[in-house]
């Protein structure tokens, strides 16, 4: 069966703009025409759209997104970000370095990536831009620190990368701590380094009275509860990790409300939010499951896994080209759309070299992280630039050092899985 | 030529026993038939879902598809009947098996599967589902008051809360981690599938002699490319399917053996309910089972006819 | 052709709130159904499978129609954006229209299912059994009304292939803010 031609077609219609959900589940249904024949396809037609909403490991999706929303419109973000920015700010570049700081904690608190950046972007670049910081150090910061959010649990990666290979969320989540702090770590080191180098992007900022810093401690406390509500649930075994997006979320409306400052007309409007990222991530995940049947039914993945077994090299090898394939297409695709496509075809070749499923789960999150701020389609960057009212392009060019940091951080993780599976391991999560 | 290639659809993961069976299964109908019929295996789900898996068999978008009965409830109700708990008293897995397979291939095609276009061609059953726990040994249901046991749904989920006890939904990757944090406390589960999620590091203790239910699992045919095959390839089908129950039934009985062992080597056991002990679980379940009958009645089905003759199979 | 568009954009407003009243219903069962279990040992029954067949259903076909009006797909226009005009809007008009007819026929093959399983009164075998019609009647609406908006948004970009203008009323969704987020990754 020819798979070249619905493939070719697939791959310029996404490049020439059309929806990559519409793409996706158009080529698969003409594709899958081709291969099965037209009742067939209708049959796939029936039940895939239906099948992949109705489940409940998914409705962590949408309350995962909620939350940060909720959390994005609240005064409770912002009130990390001044407690940071107090504490880090007279530190050359501290007040990106506060960036990273509050993204962290933004981190531990919600899953959702680009609901990061937006929310950071609007609170930190004005703030730098006050004390005379570069623009391009500004958003690259805002749109790489934000990936932090899948890295670091709760993560919306780690859950559906969890749900596509049946791998324990909770050991995920565990896995994801250490490269998520190692992460942030190189973003720090990236800042420092940068800074150093050209002290003109980043001036001075005074040092706040020392009663001030320590007045900002005391706003944090909602986020620290909702930390200690959510991932404090998960493992001491009161919730299941699927059920922490709704205490989340509830915890996040309530301390928004009663502490927070969230008005009503918020509340309706990152209702509204959540939606539309809902409906936009399930017609990119029903997309690609129609394509990824027709597929399925050319044999042609099986056949490349069976070619890729064949090459000539050893288990570390042939990684280290599935990584390379994740990047390269991480520049064009949306992370989403890969991860659903590839995992189907990748996660049994890497089963079958004998990698751990867990350590697989944090190299693929980590190569996402990238895709998420590389050009020319770095959602990142978009959503931190159009927040901050900055140009896409600057907001690339600010990216550029972080990703030396990127890879060496990606290397690390490849070169030593303990790094993941270190603390699954010790609280056998 | 005239070789015969048939799509198979499954959904277990290429590792899982599952998978390796309907390889063997592909294999003896190539050989059998000296190569006249092939086997072209879809796993892990690539051609749909597990729940549409029947689906997939009635449009054509496999030939042969893996049913499993308990994750399409609302589609295949009679054929939940093997996990209505404690029916009859054969506790022998093999004959457990023969029973489910003609009650599948006579009455519920008949009533379920040829009205939907679809043949079942082969059907068996699991070692029954039995109750594992963390840290207590049950031996009354009266013990089981308040205490949180996973529960896959559907009638399992009524025969927890039947013995007032708690049913948590956790989905099977979880429920490791579930049982260590102490988020349930236990779980109804069969020996064979337990071993497969390394559960026997967490439990202690497994009854041996209950029924929580069979897991019924069943192959089904497109009933257009069945009448198509000639007479002598329809009764190789068949008769292969119960060649690879067979096979099953092997590795089922060696995980079983390792599954006591590790259960014992924690401190805790694989034990038998006492005789006296039985008739109070019985009690329990009662409801269970005529809440089967009176609901699928009430819709309109066959189900008592479906029951009795389930029940009078699995009576020695 | 105003009128039509109206019509469908108040459809779209009552999915909306049917969806975002989902949504929280599903965040409040779930609560409901996990602090019930841990603080009363007595769990919601059929949380579960409310969540799945009813609300997630209803959260992600509701919300589609309103998403696509909102351009809120995600797509690479990084091509798109230095072609003619002309030429960008007949493309769009291409992509509508195939997405219209995906979605056109699962409208309908979903609304089929929704119907047979009325028809066989099929219902799920849970601790609380719930009719599986509805659902399935869920997935029709939503993928209909999105279909309906895709041809529509073909409708009124057909003019600007002619006229080489882009099209008169931009649909606006009442709320002006640009998303800032799409969360997800
Ligand atoms: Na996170
Ligand atoms: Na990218």
């Amino acid at each position: 069966m020819d798979v070249a031609l619905p493939m070719t077609a697939l791959v310029v219609l996404i490049c020439l703009g059309m929806p990559i959900a519409y793409a996706l589940g158009v080529t698969g249904a003409v594709g899958a025409a081709m291969a099965i024949g037209w009742m067939p396809t209708l049959g796939v037609l029936q039940t895939t759209p239906y099948r992949t909403a109705a489940n409940f490991l998914l409705s962590t999706i949408p309350l995962f997104i909620l939350m940060a929303e909720l959390l994005a419109r609240s005064s409770i973000v912002r009130n990390l970000y001044r407690m940071c920015f107090l504490w880090l700010g007279h530190i050359r570049g501290g007040l990106a370095l506060a960036a990273v700081a509050a993204s962290t904690g933004f981190a531990a608190l919600a899953g959702s990536s680009t609901a990061a950046a937006a929310a950071m972007a609007r609170i930190s670049v004005p703030e730098m831009r006050r004390y005379g910081y570069d623009d391009r150090l500004a958003v690259g910061t805002v749109a790489v620190a934000g990936t932090l959010s899948i890295m670091i649990p709760p993560s919306l990666g780690l859950i559906i990368y969890g749900v596509l290979t049946e791998t324990s969320i909770g050991s995920l989540f565990m896995a994801g701590v250490v490269p998520g702090i190692l992460t942030a770590a190189g973003y720090v080191t990236v800042i420092l380094l940068w800074v150093k180098r050209r002290p003109d992007i980043a001036p001075a900022a005074p040092k706040p009275p020392r009663a001030e810093r320590v007045a900002s401690i005391r706003p944090v406390w909602p986020a620290a509860v909702l930390v200690g509500l959510v991932l404090g649930g998960i493992y001491s075994g009161a919730i299941t990790a699927t059920e922490a997006a709704a205490v989340g979320a509830m915890g996040a409306l309530i301390i928004g409300i009663g502490w927070g400052g969230l008005r009503r007309s918020e509340f309706a409007e990152a209702l509204r939010h959540t939606l539309r990222s809902t409906a936009m991530i399930f017609a990119i995940v029903i997309g690609a499951m129609i394509f990824g049947y027709y597929l399925a039914a050319t044999r042609a993945p099986q056949e490349l896994i069976d070619w890729v077994g064949t090459l000539p090299l050893p288990a570390w090898g042939i990684l280290l080209v599935i990584v390379l394939i994740y990047l390269v297409l991480g520049f064009f695709i949306d992370q989403l759309a890969i991860v659903i496509l590839t995992l189907p075809l990748t996660f049994p070749l890497v089963m079958s070299l004998g990698y751990d499923p867990i350590w697989f789960g944090i190299i693929v999150t980590k190569t996402t992280e990238i895709g998420l701020v590389t050009p020319p389609l770095g959602m990142n960057v978009f959503v931190a630039a159009s927040a901050s009212n900055t140009r896409v392009e600057t907001g690339f060019k600010g990216v550029m050092p972080f990703l030396i940091g990127e890879f060496v951080v990606l290397g690390l993780l490849i070169a030593l899985p303990e790094l993941s599976l270190w603390l699954p391991g010790l609280i056998a999560y | 030529d005239d070789t015969i290639t048939l799509r198979v659809a499954h959904s277990y993961p290429v590792r899982h026993t599952g998978a390796q069976a309907m390889e063997y299964w592909g294999k003896l109908v190539d050989e059998q038939s000296n190569g006249r019929l092939k086997f072209e295996i879809y796993p892990a789900e690539q051609l749909a879902k597990s729940s549409d898996l029947l689906d997939a068999a009635i449009n054509g978008i496999a030939d042969i598809a893996y049913a499993a009965p308990l994750y399409i409830s609302d589609r295949l109700p009679l054929s939940t009947i093997a996990a209505v708990p404690l029916v009859g008293n054969e506790t022998d897995p093999r004959a457990q098996v023969k029973a489910f397979s003609t009650l599948a291939l006579g009455t519920l095609n008949e009533v379920e599967f040829l009205p939907q276009g679809v043949r079942v061609i082969e059907a068996a059953v699991t070692y029954p589902y039995q109750l594992m726990t963390t840290k207590i040994r049950i031996e009354r249901p009266d013990q089981l008051q308040g205490v949180k046991l996973r529960s896959s749904g559907g009638i399992q989920e009524r025969s927890v809360e039947a013995m007032g006890a708690i049913p948590v939904a956790i989905p099977a990757p979880d429920l490791y981690p579930a049982l260590q944090r102490g988020t349930v406390d236990g779980s109804l589960f069969n020996v064979p599938t337990a071993g497969g999620y390394k559960l026997e590091e967490q439990l202690r203790y497994s009854t041996n002699n209950l029924n929580f239910g069979l897991f019924p699992s069943i192959y089904v045919i497109n009933e257009t490319v069945w009448q198509k095959l000639p007479e002598d390839l329809q009764n190789l089908l068949i008769k292969t399917g119960k060649e690879m129950d067979i096979f099953l039934d092997k590795l089922y009985g060696e995980r079983a053996v390792t599954f006591a062992a590790d259960l014992e080597k924690r401190g805790g056991a694989v034990y038998d309910i006492a005789e006296a002990d039985l008739p109070l679980w019985a009690e329990r379940l009662k409801p269970v089972q005529a809440d089967w009958v009176k609901e699928f009645d009430g819709r309109g089905m066959p189900a008592s006819r479906v029951y009795q003759e389930w029940e009078a199979l699995l009576t020695r | 052709m105003t009128l039509i568009d109206r019509a469908v954009q108040r459809l779209e407003a009552l999915l909306d709130g049917a969806a975002m009243l989902a949504l929280i219903v599903m965040m409040l069962l779930t609560v409901a159904d996990a602090g019930g279990r841990y603080l009363f040992a007595s769990p919601v029954t059929g949380a579960y499978e409310i969540t799945e067949f009813y609300l997630m259903i209803a959260v992600v076909f509701f919300g589609l129609a309103g998403t696509e009006r909102t351009n809120g797909h995600v797509r690479v226009d990084l091509v798109l954006a230095m072609m003619p005009p002309r030429l960008r809007f007949g493309l769009d008009t291409l992509y509508l229209l195939a997405a219209a007819v995906l979605f056109g026929l699962i409208a309908w093959k979903a609304g089929d299912t929704a119907w047979m399983n009325l028809k066989a009164n099929r219902w799920t075998g849970g601790a609380m059994p719930l009719p599986t019609a509805p659902s399935w009647a869920i997935v029709s609406l939503g993928a209909g009304v999105l279909s309906l908006r895709l041809v529509l948004r073909a409708c009124l970009l057909i003019p600007a292939i002619i006229t080489d203008q882009p099209p008169a009323a931009p649909m606006s969704d009442g709320h002006a803010t640009p998303s800032p987020a799409r969360p997800g990754r």
